[in-house]
Formats: structure tokens, sequence, C-alpha cells
């Protein structure tokens, strides 16, 4: 304090004539000033000199210790003396500043100015070794005090200083002396010592070691660097540490994904991630090794399997394929959008152009398709109504990466129809579900179809309840009512159709038939009604032979074959000639339909094969089975087959229709349309069904322009004709 | 005339002040020529318009003595041979018969309707037999010559020929077409052979009318070109016969 009133008694000593206002007064106190801060120049230089001597007598560690110690006493008195000379800052020195003069510094500042002269240029370049030696020591498992370096890291950034304003803070000092050969070092050091290690161990030990190594230089930051050196240390460790050897990773890639090594590749990810442009190699093999590991399980099971391929063995290779790298990408590809896609592509290649595949391209929608017909279907077994709900999902995994949506679409369509009609389907509520996430996928249309069929079924059922209601209050008293039930479906929506062959119903049956038909036709007038006879059905109750239990058999029959078998009620042998002209069945259904009976032995034959001229066919008084209910409709083998290649069929002209409806409603909307933009275009409106084939859409445009629907006009520009 | 709007009633006004006919002409000049005031003055000041009424009549007298018994509005077979083969003298298996059709807007072989027979010979400036010869002639020429108007009797062709009510070409009458106009046009009587060969052979369904127009392009600007097939683009507009045709032909070429 005494000091301070000193300073302020000289600094003030010639107020009195600067009051006055004479230049040279003022002039005066400005001497005065100087000659103090000149003064107070001339005392640093000397103790710090001294400090400087003393500091070549250190090196390495002692070095940095004594510079810490040097350090803190030095900035503790440079504070203290900017206290006492506060008067001195405020005035003198600030006016100096104020006239320009830029070597002139407030007391603080000036300390640390002579600092940076006197003893940080002389010997920053040893104390750099001696730090640099120390973080070394560090880096090769030696303990150090932290804190020394910390304090040698604040002390360059304090020195620091702006020369224009002495309050910002400047990081050159910091950067220059301190960054620029620390970054030099650590480079060099990981350089040697990654091309070291490598040498001697495996890519996975060395992807540990860059990943702890990446850790601990992260910690380095937080421990006693400065925070701005973190971006450029990072990224010089990541170039030493990684993109120098990042081709050594790469080729591992392949190696960790065939033994499954899920950690070491979640580490190769995370290191690659680092630097850019460091994970597209990695994709592009994920992508092909994947689309490999689809097409050999594929390849595999249809070698296994061959021609009977089951529809679940191939859905659940799919899944398990898909499965295993969806987990893979998840947990060690942090789910990232990129490898995401990778792997759709692979799984979209594989399933739609896998071995099972190569004939008929459209074999994966249909045996995806059987699959899900055999889950709804009811069976044996009965399955949880969840562990059908995770499988229908499971198919939904799979027909998201169909391209032939429609095929799925035809297959499924007809297999419901049987399902329904049949009255084997296993759960209304799995049905339902399993079309609300066909919605969900391909939208209202896609289902449109299979919606009406149900409700078509619920229409029907309300319309047999009326029809038996009529028929239980206008039934003559000792009339004897077979039981009947019927199914009224409109055509548009069902993929059914009467088969090609006259048929005579039999007299037991024509009775309900000639009364619904009436029944109906009043109903609804302007409605035609078809009678599928070969998808009826109906048991026969057996009395000329008992059963086990004494009980008679029930057989079920197809119509056909009830027409067959009700005759020998009244004789028990006929001929085919006989049996063809009772039932009106063309040869080819009334074989088809003989062949169960005889094969159960519930008719006899003599006289050659099934259906040769003369042969015969008698009833078999001894007919024995071990169940009570006999099921004799059985469908022809040959019929699944030609059913299959029908439905290819109807599924080629489908796609010429929503070709040309496409075309067709893109030109209503465009009026004129280049080819190239119009064959985009229609791709694009269709691709959610199928992929189409540019001939294919080229045949449609040739057709539209031949119905006058388009016309060509500039060779290749199109026009809509309305 | 109710739909006249107020622009074409201003049309109408111009014209009668320019050329000093009564409305009814003025209109009549503004219809031909989409009531483009210009150019349907300058008609009229060119002459033609003058003599359109003269000719118009000798034109009718003309064509009453060919006319079809049964349908008076148009010149029937035996018309025809008259006109064409005995009266102008040009024989009926002549090429140049295409050209003369099309410039008359024939319908149909063997058939000339009133309408495209008045107009097309007063667009030939021609009302009489011997000033029709002349015109021939002249047209002749110009059907040797001008390749736009040979390609536009090329395109009048499949509609003449087409049998009635059908909407394309039998194989043989197109080919008998084609050996007729296109086929000292083509790139090389061999690809000519060759796109015959392959109509009647491979293709073996009738001609729409799309693929006789694009024939014409596709010999002018692939089969012609330096590159040929290469310069095909199978994903470009052709209609699909031509995809067929090159895969044909590299075939043969293997």
């Amino acid at each position: 304090m005494k000091i301070y009133t000193a300073i302020y008694q000289f600094c003030t000593a010639t107020r009195p004539t600067q009051q006055i206002g004479a230049p040279q007064a003022a002039r005066g106190a400005q001497l005065l000033g100087a000659d103090l801060y000149n003064n107070l120049v001339e005392y640093l230089k000397r103790h710090l000199c001294q400090i400087r001597i003393k500091a070549s007598e250190y090196s390495d560690e002692s070095l940095i210790k004594y510079y810490i110690r040097a350090w803190n006493r030095y900035t503790t008195g440079a504070r203290y003396l900017n206290h006492i000379f506060e008067y001195l800052n405020r005035h003198w020195v600030k006016r100096e500043r104020d006239e320009g003069r830029r070597n002139v510094y407030d007391v603080n500042t000036l300390c640390l100015v002579r600092w940076r002269t006197e003893v940080f240029d002389a010997i920053q370049e040893d104390l750099m070794d001696a730090v640099k030696k120390l973080i070394e020591h560090q880096r090769n498992g030696e303990n150090i005090e932290n804190s020394s370096i910390k304090n040698v890291v604040g002390s360059f950034v304090s020195l620091g200083l702006d020369e224009h304003d002495a309050k910002k803070v400047s990081l050159a000092v910091y950067k220059t002396y301190f960054e620029v050969p620390f970054i030099a070092a650590t480079e060099a050091y990981y350089k040697d010592e990654s091309a070291r290690f490598i040498a001697e161990n495996s890519v996975v030990e060395y992807m540990k070691k860059a990943e702890t190594r990446l850790q601990e230089e992260a910690g380095r930051v937080q421990l006693y660097l400065h925070q701005s050196t973190e971006k450029v240390l990072m990224r010089t460790c990541e170039a030493a540490l990684i993109s120098d050897h990042a081709h050594l990773l790469r080729d591992e890639f392949l190696k960790l994904l065939e033994v499954d090594r899920q950690d070491d590749l979640k580490r190769m990810f995370s290191l690659l991630s680092h630097i850019s442009d460091g994970l597209v190699p990695l994709r592009v093999k994920f992508e092909a090794y994947v689309r490999k590991q689809g097409l050999d399980a594929i390849e595999k099971l249809a070698n296994l399997e061959g021609e009977n391929l089951e529809p679940k063995s191939y859905v659940s290779a799919l899944l398990e394929v898909y499965r295993q790298y969806s987990h893979l990408v998840k947990y060690a590809f942090n789910n990232d959008a990129d490898f995401v896609k990778s792997l759709d592509n692979a799984c979209r290649d594989f399933i739609n152009r896998n071995k099972v595949c190569s004939a008929s391209p459209a074999k994966s929608p249909e045996l995806l398709a059987r699959y899900a017909d055999s889950l709804l279907k009811k069976s044996g077994k009965a399955a949880e109504d969840s562990d059908i709900e995770s499988k229908l999902s499971d198919i939904m995994t799979v027909f998201k990466y169909v391209d032939d949506k429609d095929v799925f679409n035809k297959f499924y369509t007809r297999m419901l129809s049987r399902r329904l009609v049949h009255g084997t389907s296993a759960s209304e509520d799995a049905e339902a579900s399993m079309l609300s996430k066909l919605q969900e996928v391909c939208g209202t249309d896609y289902v449109a179809k299979l919606q009406s069929m149900f409700s078509d079924m619920r229409t029907s059922a309300d319309l047999q309840t009326e029809f038996k209601d009529i028929l239980a209050a206008n039934v003559g008293a000792n009339e004897t009512l077979i039981d009947f039930s019927i199914l009224v479906l409109s055509s548009g929506h069902w993929p059914l159709s009467a088969v090609d062959t006259p048929f005579n119903v039999p007299d037991e049956l024509i009775k309900p038939y000639e009364r619904f038909q009436p029944f109906y036709d009043q109903k609804h007038q302007s409605r035609k009604l078809n009678w599928l006879w070969n998808l009826s059905k109906g048991e026969l109750k057996v009395n000329y032979v008992k059963g086990p239990a004494r009980v008679g058999y029930t057989f079920q029959v197809s119509t056909f074959q009830m027409a067959i078998l009700l005759p020998f009620n009244n004789s028990d042998t006929y001929s085919f000639e006989q049996l063809s002209q009772i039932t009106g069945l063309t040869r080819e259904y009334l074989v088809g339909s003989l062949m169960p009976l005889v094969k159960a032995r519930v008719l006899s034959l003599d006289g050659g094969e099934i259906g040769d001229a003369g042969s015969k066919y008698s009833l078999n008084m001894d007919f024995k089975n071990k169940k009570v209910r006999v099921n004799l409709n059985i469908p022809i083998k040959s019929e699944h087959k030609q059913e299959t290649e029908a439905t290819h069929k109807t599924i080629e002209e489908d796609r010429k229709m929503l070709m040309q409806s496409a075309i067709v409603r893109i030109m209503k909307a465009r009026k004129q349309l280049k080819h190239v933009v119009l064959v985009q275009e229609t791709i694009a409106q269709i691709k959610s069904r199928f992929t189409p084939k540019i001939p294919d859409i080229k045949k449609s445009i040739d057709f539209l322009i031949e119905k006058e629907y388009l016309e060509r006009i500039d060779g290749d520009k199109y026009q809509y004709l309305a | 005339m109710s739909s006249i709007s107020p622009a074409q009633r201003s049309a109408i006004n111009q014209f009668v002040a320019a050329t000093g006919v009564t409305a009814r002409t003025a209109t009549s000049y503004l219809r031909a020529h989409s009531w483009n005031i210009d150019r349907a003055v300058s008609e009229y000041y060119d002459g033609s318009g003058a003599t359109a009424k003269k000719d118009s009549k000798a034109l009718t007298a003309l064509f009453d003595k060919y006319k079809d018994a049964e349908d008076p509005s148009t010149i029937g077979l035996d018309g025809t041979i008259l006109f064409i083969q005995d009266d102008l003298g040009i024989d009926l298996e002549d090429p140049f018969v295409l050209a003369l059709a099309c410039k008359l807007e024939a319908p149909t072989v063997g058939t000339f309707s009133k309408d495209g027979f008045i107009k097309g010979w007063q667009s030939l400036n021609a009302d009489s037999i011997s000033k029709m010869q002349t015109a021939c002639d002249k047209l002749r020429v110009n059907f040797a010559t001008d390749l736009a108007f040979y390609k536009e009797v090329y395109k009048f062709t499949f509609g003449f020929v087409r049998p009635a009510g059908q909407r394309n070409l039998p194989i043989e009458t197109a080919i008998a077409y084609w050996n007729l106009l296109i086929a000292d046009k083509f790139s090389s009587p061999e690809e000519f052979k060759a796109w015959t060969t392959f109509v009647e052979e491979e293709y073996k369904r009738v001609i729409s009318k799309d693929t006789w127009n694009m024939l014409w392009e596709f010999n002018e600007s692939i089969l012609k070109s330096e590159q040929g097939l290469e310069a095909y683009d199978p994903e470009g507009a052709w209609p699909s016969i031509f995809d067929e045709f090159v895969t044909y032909m590299k075939k043969i070429k293997e």
C-alpha cells in the first residue's frame, strides 16, 4: 500500500503544472511515467536473466519442474506488481496506448512479454523436448505427473498475447511452440509403433490396440492439453493408426465375416468410420458376401431337395441368411443406413435371382405364397396364435424383397379361395392379420380382391340362412331333406371356373338344386348362377358294410364321385360306359374321380385299367378302413401342375393389362410424351407389382397404337387419342 | 355462319375492304386459310381464286363422265379404268398411280371421291384431260425427285390399299407394295430381301400402320446409317417388330 501511494505521488507530483495546461508540463508527467516504466523493464530484464541462467543448469524433467516453479513464482509476482502499478496502468499506460504506442503494455502484460523474450525464447526448445519425452514415457506405459504438463500448457497458453488487445487470449504461442512439435512427435510415434505392431501381431490384435490408443489420446486432451488440440490430434492419430493401414483392415473383413467375429467387425466398423470413405469398400464387400451366402444357401437346398422343394424350408433358408446379417448390421454396423441398403440390395438379389428361380423367376413368390397357405390352412397340429403371427411377419420380411409381387398375389388368391371354399382356413384372425400386412406394404388396390372374397363369404352365409328358413317353412311333411349348403360368390373376385365337362346331377341331389335356382333368380334377376360341380363335395353314409365299432362308414366324396357311387344303390356292378352315360362326365373327369375310389378299394376293378373300354366296377362288400370317416375326395395329381401353369399364364395376361392401363393412364394425363419418358413412368408406376421389361412395354405401346389409343408423332413421341 | 367470332368478323371486313368482294366470298377464303387474312388475300390475288369457280364447273362435268352409276358422289372401278388408263393413258400398274391417288385423296383403290377429285385437280391447275396430262407429267417428275413427296405417297399408300374395314395390312399386300415403293429406296437389295423374308417367315403377323410408317424411318436412319444395325437402340421408340428384325439379322450374320 505504501508503494502504491509512492507511485501515486510520483505520478501526480507534477499535477499542478499540468492543470495550468502548459504542454511542457503534460510532457513532464509523461516523462515521469516513462522513467518509472523503463526502470521496471530494466529490473525485469535483470531478474529474468538470472532465471534463464539458472534454467540452463537443468534438463529434461527437472527443467520442467524448475520452469513451472519459476513461472508460478514469477506470475504471482507479476500479479502483485500489477496491483502496485495500478495507477500507472490506469493513466500513463492507458494514455500511451491510446496514442498508439503498441510496445507499451500494462504491467502484468509487460511481465509476460518480458518473460517470453528473456526466458521462453531461450529455453522453449529444451523445454518442449522434455515435455515430448515425458509424454512418450507415458505412451510407453510409465506413470508421469500429468499436472506438470498441464502447467506447462497453461504457461504456453498465457504467453499467447494479442498485440492489439491485451485482454484477448491468443493461442498463437501454444499452437506454434507446443502443438506443432507435439503433433509431429505423435505422428512419428504412432507411425513407428503401428508399423511395428502390425508386423508382429494379427490385424484383430492391431484393431484392439488402435482402439485403445485412440481412447488414450482422446483422454490425453482432457487430462492436460488445450481443448483446441483435440481435433488435430485425433486426425493425426487416425491417419497414422487407421488410414495408413486401412487396406490391411479391409483385407481382413471377409475373413472376419466368414468366422462371424461380430465384436471384431464392430471394432473395424468403428475404426474405419473415422476416416472419410473408409466404409465404402467394406459395404461393397459386405453386399457381395451376403448375396453369395444367400445364393449358396439356396443352391444347397435346391440340390438337397430337388423337385420337391418344401416352401417352408425355402422360406426359412432365406430368412436365416437375412436374419444373420440383419443382426450383424444392427450389432456391429450400428444400423448404418448405407449398410442397411447394402443388405437390402443383397437380399433382393438372392431372393429373386437364386438357383430355385433360375428356371422361372416367379418361383420365389410362388413358394412364399405356398408357405403362407401352409400356415393359414387347418393342419393336424394347432399352432399357437402368437407363433403364427410371428411367422406371418417373417413372410412379410421376405415379401418386401420380392420383385414380382403380382405373382405372389395370384398364388395367394388361388390358395385363399381354396381355403375358403373348402372351409380349411385355420383362423379368421390370422387371415385378417395377413391381409392387413399385405395392405400395409402394397396398398388397398393390392388386397381389394382378397377382401371382396371375404365379404362374398359373409354375404353368402346370410343368403344360405335365408334360403334355409324359406325351405323349412315350405317343405312337405314326409320329405326327407338332405343337408345342403351353398356358397354364392361373384365370379369377378374369385379365380374359380367351371370345368369343361357335362354333368348329370344325380336324382338324389336334384331337389336342392331345383329349389335354390329359382330362389336366387327371383332375388337377383340380372345375375347368372354358374354351378361349379367340380368344387362341390358331400358325404355319403354307408350301410352296406359295417366299419370299426359296428358303425357305418361315412365317405367324404366329391359331387362327381357321389354321382358315381349313388347308382350302386340299384346295382352292384357298372361298366365304364354305363357310368359315363349316367354321370355324363367326360373321360378325363370320370377316370380322375374313379381313381381314388378304386385305390381305396371302395370299388373293385375288373377288366383292365381304369377307363379301359369294358372295364367293370363293382362295390367291394368287404371294404375295411381304420377310420370311420374316409376321405375319398383326393384331387388328381396332374391338376396341381396344370393349375400352376394356368396361374402363370394368367399372370402374363394380367401383366399385359397392367402395363397397358398404366400407359393409357399416363398418356391420358400427359397427352403427349416422349418414348423414353413414357417407358420410365410406366416402370415407375408398376414396379411395386413387378419389374416390367422394356420389350414388353414396347409391345404394349404397339398394341395401343394399333388400337388407336395412341398415335405416333415425330417418330419418338406419342400422342393420346381420346 | 352463326359461329363467327368478333375477331373473325373484323377479318371479314378487312378482306372485303381490300378486295371488294362480298362478305360471303371473303368468309369462304378466310375459312380455307384458317382465318389468316394475309394468306387469304394473297390467295385471292394470285388469281387461282378467280378461276376456281370456272375450274370447278369444268371439273364437275368431267367427274360426271366417270362417276359411278350407283354412288354418284364417287368414281368406281370402271370409271377409274376409263379415266386413268384410257383417257390419261397411265398404266394402272404404274406406281405413279399411287402418287396421283395421293394427290386426289382417293379413299381406297379403284375409287375417287368427288371432293378429292375436284380439289386435287384444282390444286394442280387442271380442268381438262389435256391439262391433266400435262399436270401428270409434272407430278411424275416431282414424284421421282422430291423425297418428301415420295414419303408422303408411301405413307398414304397404307390407308389406300388397306382392305375395307380392317386396321392392318395382310402380309402379301404389304410386301407387294413394299416391292413397288420402297425396294429401290432400301439400303441394299439384300437387306430388303431379308426384311421381306423375316416378315413372311418369322414375324408372320399383319402389318400395322405404325410398322408401315416406321419402316421408312428405320430404313433411312438405321439401315442407311454408317453403323447400320449397330445404330439400333432397342430401348428407343421403335415398334417391337424392329427389335425382332434386328435380332433376326444378327442371328443370320452369325
